[in-house]
C-alpha cells in the first residue's frame, strides 16, 4: 500500500519549509557529507537537493556550479516519490530521463543513485545523490552507504530545526529569530517595502527572580510570550533573544504602526495580571527601529533597536522608544 | 566564573536526536568497513562528521534553552 505521506505535496512542502533552509549560505557539515559521498562512491558529482515547489535547490553541491535547477528536469524529483534509493545506471537507456535537458547537454548525467531525505515524520523533503557522467552500477554496499550518509543529513536539518525555538517559551531562538532578521533585509534590498524591528526587555526580572524564584520568572517569561504572539500576524517573527529580552519583526508595516503596535504591546504587559501567586504585574521597555536604505546587516539592525532600548530603559523604564536613525525619533511614548 | 550552561534545559527532541545521530554514525561505519575502507580512513571520516556535529549541538543547546538571568 502506498504511504499517503508520498502524495502529499503539500504536507511535504511544509515539512521542507519547516527547516527554514533554503536560499541559506553554504554550511560546513553538509558540504563535508557531499565530499565524502564523493569519495567513499568515486563519483565526480554529488549533492544535497531540496525540493521546492518548483524547483530543486542544493543546499550542498559537489562538482558542479550552479545552486538550483528546474523540478522538471530534477532526478531528485522522482526519488522523493520513494521511500527506496532511486538508482539510474544508464539515463540514456531510461525512458524517464533519455531526452532530460542535464542528461542531453551539461552535466551530462549518465548514471544517478538517490536516497531521499525523510524527516522524522515521514516526508521525503529531498534527497542525497550521487550523480557520474559514465553508465554505472552501484553495488547494494554503495547504496547502503548512502542511504547512511542521507540520515545524517537528515540530522543536521533536525539540528537546526530544533536550535531555532527557544525550548522554554515556543518563541524564536535567538538564532532563529536572526535568521528571520537576515531574510528580511535580503528581501527588502531585492523588493524594498518597510519593516520593524521591536525590542523588548521585562523591566526589574531579577527582582521577579529573587523574590518568587526562577520558576515563577519561567512563568512570567511564557506568559509574556502569550501576550506578545497575541499581537503578531504569520507574517511576523517573535524570539527570544536571551534571558528576559525578546524581538518582534513586523512585516509590511512603517515606523509610526510599528511603533502603535509595540505601545499596545506595552499597554497590555503592563495591565496583564501574570499568573504568579495573586497575580503578578510586571512592566517592559521597548526599543523600535525600521528597516532603513543604510541596513547592511542583522546585526547593525538589532543594535539600532537596541540603542533605542537603552534609552528607554534610561529614561525611565515601562516605554517605548524609536531609534535615532529614523525622523521625529523624540517622540518617545 | 559565570556558567554559560546555568538554567539551561535540554529538551527531550534534542536528546532523542543526539541518540539517533550517534546511531547512523555507527551503522555507517559497519557499511564504510564492508566496502574495504581501511580503519585510519573511517576514522578520518568520522572525525570530520562528529566534529562539525558536535559544535552544532553545543549551539543548539545554548540556542533552544536560552540562559537565565
Amino acid at each position: 500500500m502506498l504511504d499517503p505521506k508520498l502524495i502529499d505535496e503539500q504536507g511535504r512542502i511544509a515539512a521542507l519549509h519547516r527547516y527554514e533552509v533554503l536560499d541559506t549560505p553554504p554550511a560546513e557539515p553538509f558540504d563535508k557529507i557531499t565530499a565524502l559521498v564523493r569519495d567513499v562512491l568515486q563519483v565526480p558529482i554529488s549533492a544535497v537537493s531540496l525540493v521546492d515547489r518548483k524547483r530543486q535547490w542544493f543546499k550542498s553541491v559537489q562538482g558542479l556550479s550552479v545552486t538550483e535547477t528546474a523540478r522538471s528536469v530534477s532526478f531528485c524529483s522522482h526519488t522523493i516519490m520513494d521511500k527506496a534509493v532511486l538508482i539510474v545506471p544508464d539515463a540514456l537507456a531510461d525512458a524517464r530521463f533519455a531526452d532530460n535537458a542535464l542528461v542531453t547537454g551539461a552535466p551530462h548525467i549518465r548514471s544517478y543513485a538517490g536516497a531521499p531525505l525523510q524527516t522524522p515524520d515521514g516526508y521525503n523533503v529531498g534527497a542525497l545523490c550521487a550523480i557520474d557522467t559514465v553508465a554505472r552500477e552501484f553495488t547494494s554496499a554503495q547504496i547502503s552507504i548512502l542511504s547512511s550518509f542521507a540520515s545524517l543529513v537528515v540530522d543536521e536539518l533536525e539540528l537546526r530545526r530544533i536550535a531555532q525555538t527557544d525550548h522554554m517559551t515556543g518563541a524564536l531562538s535567538r538564532r532563529g529569530f536572526v535568521a528571520q532578521v537576515d531574510k528580511q533585509i535580503v528581501h527588502h534590498s531585492r523588493n524594498g517595502g518597510s519593516s520593524v524591528l521591536v525590542l523588548l526587555d521585562i523591566d526589574h526580572f531579577k527582582s521577579v527572580n529573587d523574590g518568587y524564584g526562577h520558576p515563577a520568572g519561567d512563568i512570567v517569561l511564557k506568559a509574556m510570550s502569550e501576550v506578545c504572539a497575541g499581537f503578531l500576524r504569520g507574517s511576523d517573527s517573535f524570539g527570544r533573544l536571551g534571558g528576559e529580552e525578546f524581538g518582534i519583526l513586523l512585516t509590511d508595516v512603517r515606523h509610526a504602526d510599528g511603533l502603535m503596535v509595540a505601545e499596545r504591546i506595552r499597554c497590555k504587559i503592563a495591565e496583564h495580571a501574570m499568573p504568579v501567586g495573586t497575580g503578578l504585574h510586571v512592566t517592559a521597555s521597548f526599543g523600535v527601529s525600521a528597516l532603513h536604505s543604510r541596513t547592511e546587516s542583522a546585526s547593525q539592525w538589532i543594535a539600532e533597536a537596541d540603542a533605542a532600548l537603552y534609552d528607554a530603559k534610561r529614561s525611565g523604564r515601562n516605554r517605548c522608544v524609536l531609534a535615532r536613525t529614523h525622523e521625529g525619533w523624540a517622540a518617545a511614548c | 566564573m559565570v556558567d554559560p550552561y546555568y538554567g539551561i534545559e535540554i529538551p527531550q527532541e534534542l536528546r532523542d536526536l543526539a541518540d539517533r545521530h550517534q546511531g547512523h554514525i555507527a551503522d555507517l561505519i559497519g557499511k564504510l568497513r564492508t566496502v574495504g575502507l581501511d580503519d585510519n580512513a573511517i576514522e578520518i571520516a568520522v572525525d570530520q562528521l562528529m566534529g562539525t556535529y558536535r559544535s552544532q549541538l553545543v549551539e543548539a543547546v545554548k540556542a533552544v534553552g536560552g540562559a537565565r538571568a
